[in-house]
């Protein structure tokens, strides 16, 4: 079977290949059975790496521990469960899995559309197949996942202990099905370039192949947040590790070509943007790729790490050079339609969403990147920690809230000032008034109150979105008000999908900003000793110990009450895995919406005392339900509609290309999580011994330069915690405490690069980009504007009115029903 | 050898065989690419965006966010170009239209030829199978068949 599996991969490199020149050559001669041949070579793909993926599943199932592989990521120890999902657990058979997944996409494109887009079709499926080709030659020559050891071990390695988790099985399929997923739309792009077909034709296509990955991918990169946050065991959900952002970059770009594109299908502005955004998109994904599997920056993904990324640097570069090359050629065919109306408009507001998106995309990328730039420039390795990314993303994060809930209360073209105050007024008041309230409850920070407000301003804004547009429709046609809310939401299903993911978005942020109210707290307690945190009293019942073949466990019993009320057992674990040397926390969890009471073991000692960390996350729990309301606003949004159907009926019919496009009404934004942020509140010393910790990274060498405020390696951070407590309780200074580090170990062990020299840059940067797009807007703003001064229309021909109106009523009445 | 060892050879020249096949036999179909006439299609997708369009600009009217003035002016601009556009649709589809009734007379008066109905030469009325003589005017109807 591992034969065959391997046949199958260099089959499939034959495949890809001639798909690739035969559809190529087929469009460029315009002979119909090239093309064909072509489509077949990507079906085809698309059968032999599913053998050769059912190959490798047969090798982890039937413990082939003679595949390096399966040695290396399974033992017989391991459920069935995790043989299957081991299939991605580690870094050749995640690549297979990606390639798999990418011809996956591949053939359903070429069987779904074989009638349409004829003349873009050919070029996107001999751009797929050669990507395609591309994985066949890194799964066949570097990382090659049938790769035979001399001898056969009695026992595999096994999984990587803290890839054992439940969500594991979905959240790297996720991810996958949305990173892959991208290269479909990027696929159009360099078909409506080859072909010189700009309109926004290759648009329609884009925008449904790029809102599947978008729901994936965003869903995929919460499922990795709560992952973290009940498998890694310090309390958060998003660390800004280098691979969480190479995954959000190309999710945050996504998001603004969702945007963008609306208005070059509307407006026929932005062509060249677009189609970079497009690009880009593809080329980011290839990035994360590139640096997660290269290791050249260290990160908790480290499992994933080889000697592709060679392979992956090259080919970004060459399909970057290639892509834009080709843009840059056809950029006369570019020139922009149409011209701007009015600044207040929501072509305005969709600019600012792209320039926001952007800004953030850039932070994280100068974030991610720094440490490399600045070790190459100076020679000295500095750490871009999650305080860089809090204090970075936060505002760009707040301006995006606000255009969430402003830019919808805009309409195209034209919005008179006099709609604007009556649409405004409402929400506004409601914002400043939650602000007040906040303020008068007590919270200060000026990031939070203005996140709640804004949160309040959002909710308002769209609230009123759909209550206005229900009562309209409830007194034009007498139903009820929640058939007619039902009703407006599938009539204009684009619109009303977006407007939920902006929802969705409104209950991460409130998430987000729960974050700030998070206490914690260490405590040791002897058994049956209680101890108090917060509201609620937590009693240490028990300590039992058990092993197995895979680990060995210790367990915590712990019986929470908050007042006299017993709320439930908690049961904590440490568990250590010989096979690996590592050990994980199974973190154990009281959940309501209000907050999560969150328990660690940290450890034991002889006298059966043990010591718990613990916090309280208020809010947590909406970051989860904003997840699932942004995937079911995406659902919503590309739910095929009567429009969809007719177009793709002559389409079939005409067998033909070229068009005039739809405009979608997703008007989704972003997430961004913008997790950790905001300072804690809480206890007293713990609470000073971490707000210094947070400068700091640990250095245990164990984790990927954890915050040493919540990493939990007993070599490094929990003594190193404790000097920090006892050099306060000396009375000295943040300041020297942390310069006291920066002498011992240098300035990589500050958690931010320090203001100063050459890494100010670093801080500086993101804001001068931020700057330089409110430019770039202006001057585009203004010169759309003057186009604009030219007479918009020409005079309406005179015709018979009431017929015409009447036809014209006709017309519209069918719009919506097939 | 022995047929384990035989099997996966087997396979696999079964496979490329398989694929060599598949991947060569839409050529044998030889035909050109449609080509680019599209202007019927182009004015269909064209009419589908401005009744969205207008669809919108209706749901911003009721939500309130433009203004009567500027909703008659733009109300007013893109229901003439629309019209114009479905003008220019019923007109194409005319024409097609006629071109299609032809044809499908044509294929009708075509298949009557060839399945006549059978019917009494006498008279005209249907008759049925196996009949004589006509059930209406009594002619014989043995050589008519």
């Amino acid at each position: 079977m591992v034969d065959i599996g391997y046949f199958a991969l260099s089959l499939a490199l034959l495949a890809s290949g001639y798909g690739a020149l035969a559809s190529a050559l087929g469009a460029r001669r315009g002979h119909l059975g090239l093309v064909r041949s072509g489509e077949n070579g990507v079906l085809a793909t698309c059968g032999l790496l599913t053998l050769a993926i059912l190959a490798l599943w047969h090798a982890l199932l039937s413990h082939d521990f003679q595949v390096e592989y399966v040695a290396e990521n399974s033992n017989r120890a391991m459920s069935l469960f995790y043989l299957i999902t081991a299939l991605w657990g580690g870094q050749n058979g995640s690549l297979l899995f990606w390639g798999w997944i990418l011809s996956i996409y591949s053939a359903g494109l070429a069987a779904l559309y074989r009638q349409r887009y004829r003349e873009l079709m050919p070029y996107a499926i001999a751009t797929l197949s050669l990507t395609s080709f591309f994985f066949c030659i890194v799964h066949l020559f570097a990382a090659d996942p049938f790769q035979r050891l001399p001898f056969t071990p009695e026992d595999g390695r096994g999984l990587n202990p803290i890839l054992q988790h439940p969500v594991m099985a979905i959240h790297p399929p996720m991810l996958y099905l949305g990173m892959v997923g991208m290269v479909v739309p990027f696929a159009f792009a360099i078909a409506a370039l080859l072909t010189g077909k700009l309109d926004a034709t290759w648009l329609r296509a884009a925008r449904r192949w790029m809102l599947i990955p978008w729901t994936f991918l965003g869903f995929g990169l919460l499922l990795g947040g709560k992952w973290a946050y009940v498998e890694l065991g310090w309390g958060g959900y998003w660390a800004w590790d280098p691979v969480e952002n190479s995954s959000l970059m190309p999710w945050l770009i996504a998001t603004a070509f969702l945007h963008s594109i609306m208005i070059q299908e509307r407006k026929g502005m932005l062509k060249v943007w677009n189609v970079a955004l497009a690009i880009l998109t593809y080329a980011l994904c290839l990035f994360g790729t590139f640096m997660t599997r290269s290791g050249i920056i260290s990160s908790v993904h480290a499992f994933a790490q080889s000697n592709i990324g060679p392979f992956f640097g090259t080919f970004l570069v060459l399909t970057l050079v290639f892509s834009f090359g080709l843009l840059w050629l056809r950029l006369p065919l570019l020139k922009a339609e149409n011209r701007l109306e009015s600044f207040a408009s929501r072509e305005t507001a969709f600019l600012l969403n792209n320039w926001v998106l952007l800004g953030m995309l850039f932070a994280v990328f100068w974030g991610t990147v720094f440490p490399l730039v600045s070790e190459a420039l100076t020679d000295e390795q500095i750490t871009v920690g999650p305080p860089f990314f809090n204090q970075v993303t936060i505002p760009i994060g707040l301006v995006l809230l606000l255009l969430t809930g402003a830019g919808p209360l805009f309409a195209w073209r034209r919005t008179s000032s006099e709609s604007l105050r009556k649409n405004f007024i409402r929400p506004v008041t409601a914002g400043a008034l939650s602000c007040g309230v906040f303020f008068l409850t007590g919270i200060r920070d000026p990031y939070v109150l203005l996140s709640f407000g804004l949160c309040v301003f959002v909710l308002v804004a769209l609230g009123s979105e759909f209550h206005v547009g229900a009562r309209a429709r409830m007194h034009s046609t007498n139903e009820p008000y929640s058939v007619a809310l039902y009703r407006l939401c599938t009539k204009n299903r684009r619109r009303y999908g977006g407007y939920l993911t902006h929802l969705g978005l409104v209950l991460l942020f409130a998430g987000f900003t729960g974050k700030a109210f998070t206490q914690e707290a260490e405590i040791v307690l002897d058994q049956g000793a209680s101890s108090q945190v917060g509201e609620y009293r937590l009693t240490f019942a028990s300590l039992a110990f058990a092993e197995n073949a895979n680990h060995s466990t210790t367990a915590a019993a712990l019986a929470l009450h908050r007042g006299d009320q017993f709320l439930g057992t908690l049961l904590p674990e440490r568990r250590y895995y010989p096979a690996f040397d590592q050990g994980t926390t199974e973190v154990s969890i009281y959940s309501t919406w209000r907050e999560d009471f969150y328990v660690i073991l940290v450890g034991s000692a002889e006298d059966q005392s043990a010591k718990f960390q613990i916090y309280i996350n208020p809010l947590i729990n909406f970051v989860w339900l904003g997840a699932v309301v942004l995937v079911i606003g995406a659902l919503w949004a590309m739910w095929p509609t009567p429009r969809d159907r007719r177009l793709a009926r002559i389409d079939r019919e005409t067998a033909m290309d070229s068009a005039i496009a739809r405009k979608p009404r997703m008007y989704v934004p972003v997430i961004a999580a913008l997790a950790l942020g905001f300072s804690p509140v809480g206890a007293a010393t713990t609470t000073e011994i971490k707000s210094v910790a947070e400068e700091l990274v640990c250095l245990c060498g164990n984790c990927p330069r954890e915050s040493l405020a919540t990493c939990l390696c007993t070599d490094f951070a929990v003594p190193e915690r404790e000097t920090i407590g006892s050099a306060l309780d000396q009375g000295q200074t943040r300041q020297q405490i942390i310069d006291g580090y920066v002498a011992r170990f240098g300035p990589m062990v500050l958690a931010t690069p320090p203001h100063e020299g050459f890494n100010l840059l670093a801080w500086v940067a993101p804001f001068l980009a931020l700057l330089f797009g409110v430019a770039l807007i202006r001057t585009l703003l203004v010169r759309w504007k003057d186009q604009g001064q030219a007479p918009l229309q020409s005079k309406p021909q005179p015709t018979n009115r009431s017929q015409d109106a009447d036809r014209l009523r006709r017309e519209l009445d069918h719009y919506d029903d097939g | 050898m022995n047929a384990t060892e035989l099997l996966p050879i087997i396979c696999s020249i079964a496979l490329l065989l398989g694929l060599l096949l598949y991947l060569a036999h839409p050529l044998l179909v030889s035909g050109r690419m449609g080509a680019a006439s599209g202007s019927t299609r182009q004015l269909f997708e064209r009419k589908e965006q401005l009744l969205g369009e207008i669809v919108e600009l209706e749901l911003d009217r009721e939500l309130g966010k433009v203004s009567a003035e500027d909703f008659q002016r733009l109300f007013a601009e893109l229901e003439a170009e629309t019209l114009a556009v479905i003008g220019e649709l019923d007109r194409l589809n005319g024409a097609s239209n006629s071109q299609l009734e032809r044809r499908i007379e044509e294929e009708v008066a075509a298949l009557r030829q060839r399945t006549a109905v059978p019917r009494c030469h006498g008279c005209g009325v249907l008759r049925r199978e196996g009949d004589l003589f006509c059930p209406q005017c009594g002619a014989s109807l043995v050589e008519s068949g």
